[in-house]
């Protein structure tokens, strides 16, 4: 009897994650098959530091082949393009068709039959939703470690450039009204200012944040309460306040229409039209799914029961659209399960919300200038786990999915950098629980303000730079990997 | 040198009116080795408690 087959689709955090506990759990009793168009891990949090140079991409990646193949896991490199849930005509066992991305094989079609799989591809950056964004574009990112030693390349050419004294115009933030991630633009914007000062050039820098958010210190989370100085405080005085220390200048409410040659074309909430001029822009993409299509057994194309219109994967969420003022924590998704096919998951970002957190808004020219709710980092991490242990026990017998990991019931600790520097960098250290607020449960906030806290220090750096370091470890599966929480 | 300020600063000046501002005993206790060592082990407290809370 052949042993049972998981294949992950995808090797960032949330898929990495399921296949390392996949791995540990199941030993020899499973063949476990990984399919990821690129060859190496990024740890994408660091990112930032590459942006600004502090890093080099080496430094943020790894290459998967040679950890797979110590723990005996089988790697495709290669695109998953169609699912075939239902098999086909000749064996009704279900199968991915993935396209492989190797050099010298580009383009060859793999198909690779599993009993379980984890949709874990991540997003797709879509720089084209914006004209002219993103890095073939007239903007850059941190979004991979190639995009981000781009954006540090023309920092050094910036910082050069003010070294003679010219002025340059830094615009960071987001480029389009749905983004998704300020945290990261957040990260970056505050790195980029204590790098310019680091370089003795913050006196000629013109620093703008330009955001989606309603008000900054949303972060796609609907904002957030602490407790500090015997009152509660939302996290847009916090983040105003940081912005206003360090000297940076903020534009909210902002839909970027398209991005040209030193000139960024906004839409506001209010319906007005503007625009920022720069000499460098980091601007985040919105995310999409990465596109995977569906057929079924007879060859009919099902994408649409398998996927929402943003192409991220249905699972066990209730999709109702409602009105702002009735949703509810019990929306969202808790074992990640797909409806129409229990053997198949989505975990991180590759599963549909129900909705996003912040309030949706729209411009009177019907734009929505919302920003989309974040599953990056520890969330995706832990719902990668709960996914893995739900599929090892359903392995075993179990029926149904064992395992939850809602985000209206799952906390997130976050270290948000604000500058590196051993002795005189700092960062945000962030916990939120729950991460989607729950009105019912805490009905004043949505969270539980004993538990979602916030300060900046230097203490924050320290723990940024360990967990740079224990998660690498992690992923690298060396020993006791499974010590360190997600 | 000129004085008159730019379109930028003047924005960002604004904007700053209306913002909280930190005193130097705290930008001081932000980067206080001592100090920061104490919060080290307070904000990763924290942070288990929530891991811990998260898990099912």
């Amino acid at each position: 009897m052949s042993l049972p087959r998981v294949v992950i689709l995808g090797a960032g955090v949330a898929g990495h994650t399921s296949t390392a506990f996949l791995k540990k759990w199941l030993g020899t009793e499973a063949e476990i098959i990984v399919i990821s168009p690129r060859p190496d891990y990024n740890w994408i949090p660091s990112n930032i530091w590459v942006g600004v140079g502090l890093l080099k991409p080496a430094q943020v990646t790894f290459p998967l082949q040679p950890i797979y193949a110590r723990k005996n896991i089988t790697f495709h490199q290669a695109k998953a393009t169609t699912l075939h849930p239902e098999g086909d005509d000749a064996d009704s066992t279900p199968f991915v068709e993935a396209e492989s991305t190797l050099e010298g094989h580009a383009g060859e079609v793999l198909r690779v039959r599993y009993d379980y799989l984890i949709n874990a591809t991540g997003p797709k950056l879509a720089f084209e939703a914006t004209p002219g964004l993103g890095p073939t574009g007239h903007s850059l990112s941190v979004c991979t470690a190639p995009h981000a030693l781009q954006t540090s390349l023309a920092l050094n050419e910036a910082v050069a450039r003010m070294k003679k004294g010219e002025r340059q115009r830094f615009l960071v933030g987001t480029g389009h009204g749905t983004c998704t991630c300020q945290g990261a633009a957040f990260e970056y914007i505050v790195n980029l200012e204590f790098e310019l000062r680091a370089r003795g050039v913050r006196d000629r820098a013109e620093i703008t944040y330009l955001t989606n958010e309603f008000e900054l210190g949303d972060f796609g989370m609907g904002g957030i309460h602490i407790r500090r100085g015997g009152y509660v405080t939302p996290s847009n005085i916090f983040t105003e306040s940081l912005f206003a220390e360090r000297g940076l200048r903020w534009v909210t409410q902002a839909h970027v229409k398209g991005v040209e040659p030193g000139c960024a074309s906004l839409e506001f909430l209010n319906g007005a039209d503007g625009e920022e001029k720069f000499d460098l822009a980091m601007l985040l993409p919105p995310f999409k799914g990465v596109g995977l299509k569906a057929i079924d057994r007879r060859g009919a194309d099902i994408t649409e029961r398998l996927f929402a219109p943003s192409g991220f994967m249905k699972v066990d969420a209730d999709y109702a659209a409602r009105p702002f003022e009735s949703w509810r924590a019990a929306d969202w998704p808790r074992t990640y399960q797909a409806p129409a096919y229990p053997n198949i998951f989505a975990a991180g970002i590759a599963f549909a919300p129900p909705h996003p957190v912040s309030r949706p808004r729209l411009s009177p020219k019907g734009t929505s200038i919302t920003p989309a709710p974040p599953r990056t980092g520890m969330p995706s991490a832990m719902i990668g786990r709960a996914v893995a242990r739900s599929i090892y026990d359903m392995i075993r017998g179990a029926k149904a999915p064992t395992h939850t990991a809602s985000m209206a019931a799952m906390g997130a600790a976050c270290v948000a950098s604000a500058g590196a520097n051993p002795f005189r960098g700092t960062a945000a250290s962030i916990t939120v629980f729950p991460i989607v607020p729950d009105f019912e449960r805490y009905p004043e906030y949505g969270r539980d303000v004993n538990l979602t806290f916030g300060e900046i220090g230097l203490a924050g750096h320290w723990i940024k730079i360990l967990l740079h370091h224990l998660f690498i470890y992690k992923a690298k599966m060396r020993a006791f990997w499974s010590f360190i929480p997600e | 040198m000129s004085t008159e300020k730019s379109p930028f600063d003047l924005g960002r000046q604004a904007q700053a009116v209306y913002a909280t501002k930190p005193t130097a005993g705290t930008k001081y206790l932000r980067t206080s080795i001592l100090w920061q060592m104490v919060r080290f082990v307070v904000i990763n407290l924290k942070m288990i408690r929530v891991i811990r809370k998260s898990h099912h």
